[in-house]
């Protein structure tokens, strides 16, 4: 009797199922499969991850970039509604010379393209001194993600967020990152 | 530079990194337990993110709020408050953002003797369908205050 090989046992395998299964019944079974797939929900674990970290991408995320923080676009941005501290004299979490920041925050959730996570976002306004003249052309942003209508003030980013302050005068908003959004 | 560095410090005391440069955290950073997360995005800009801000102006949750879960009304009372109960959170995630803020900026306040049990999707969910109105808030807050801090004091 000669010597089965691997080849030979996969060969038999292959050639039993062939010959109870003919190529219609396969295909036909394949498609029920196919097309039963989107019906049944994922197994829960998958899903529960999900919920979790799971955000709609926004027109900004499509568009955000990672190197010139002094832009609109930046992708801290998010939310932003102001003119960028950076073209001020300031920074990303630093109020300029002259102004203070405020003790309230609006905060958001913006995609950071580079490692896929959204971070949480405190646009602290810098107060007490009038508005600031930008120096660059793209400094001065209206960009709107989780912005609700002013009716719902608590959650509305066109509000001058200086509360707390000795002026509610405005100068310009900061963006730090003060966490990883769960 | 004062100000930057209480800016500065306020956020470390969060453990969190700030990177000024490339504008990406830390690889090593853990994103907030949703709860936090939640607090932080919804709550943490005018309360504060560490539950203190403008004290006087508005009320300071650090080591304060925790009181309220000396009684049962105390407890009612903040899933009733309207910021609460029309929050944009599903029960669930509004349970665990209230359980942050009792139990975690609660601290020292949260009556350790009587042992309160964490806020479920159920509980808040029955609750928040009874938002109060403002005359409500206004009249309500004091005397339940009051009651809550004497039956802390005597448990």
């Amino acid at each position: 009797m000669p010597e089965r090989s691997g080849d030979g046992v996969c060969e038999q395998f292959v050639r039993n199922i062939a010959r109870r299964t003919s190529r219609r019944s396969l295909l036909s079974r394949l498609g029920a499969v196919l097309v039963a797939a989107p019906v049944f929900p994922l197994l829960p674990v998958s899903r529960a991850g999900a919920q979790s970290t799971d955000r709609p991408q926004t027109d900004f995320d499509r568009n955000a970039q990672t190197e010139d923080p002094n832009r609109c676009d930046y992708w801290r941005h998010c939310a932003i509604d102001g003119i960028i501290c950076g073209c001020c004299g300031g920074g990303p979490h630093t109020c300029p010379p002259g102004s203070e920041p405020s003790p309230t925050a609006w905060v958001g959730t913006c995609l950071n393209p580079d490692d896929g996570r959204h971070y949480l976002i405190a646009y602290r306004d810098c107060c007490g001194k009038g508005i600031c003249t930008p120096t660059g052309a793209d400094c001065w942003c209206n960009e709107t993600d989780r912005d609700l209508p002013v009716y719902r003030p608590q959650s509305n980013n066109d509000i001058i967020w200086c509360f707390g302050n000795s002026s509610m005068a405005y100068h310009c908003s900061t963006a730090a990152i003060v966490g990883v959004a769960g | 530079m004062v100000r930057v560095a209480e800016m500065a410090g306020a956020l470390g005391l969060l453990g969190l990194a700030i990177s000024a440069s490339s504008g990406s955290a830390s690889p090593a950073q853990q994103p907030l337990p949703v709860g936090q997360a939640r607090y932080t995005e919804s709550c943490g800009g005018c309360h504060g993110l560490l539950g203190a801000s403008v004290p006087g102006d508005i009320p300071t949750l650090r080591d304060q709020v925790g009181t309220f879960l000396c009684t049962q009304e105390g407890r009612d009372y903040v899933i009733r408050l309207p910021n609460v109960a029309f929050s944009n959170m599903d029960d669930e995630t509004l349970a665990k953002t209230m359980n942050f803020v009792m139990f975690d900026l609660g601290g020292d306040s949260v009556p350790r003797r009587l042992d309160p049990v964490r806020y479920t999707a159920a509980e808040v969910g029955a609750l928040r369908k009874s938002p109060l109105k403002a005359q409500q808030v206004l009249r309500m807050r004091a005397a339940i205050w009051e009651r809550a801090t004497r039956e802390c004091a005597t448990s």
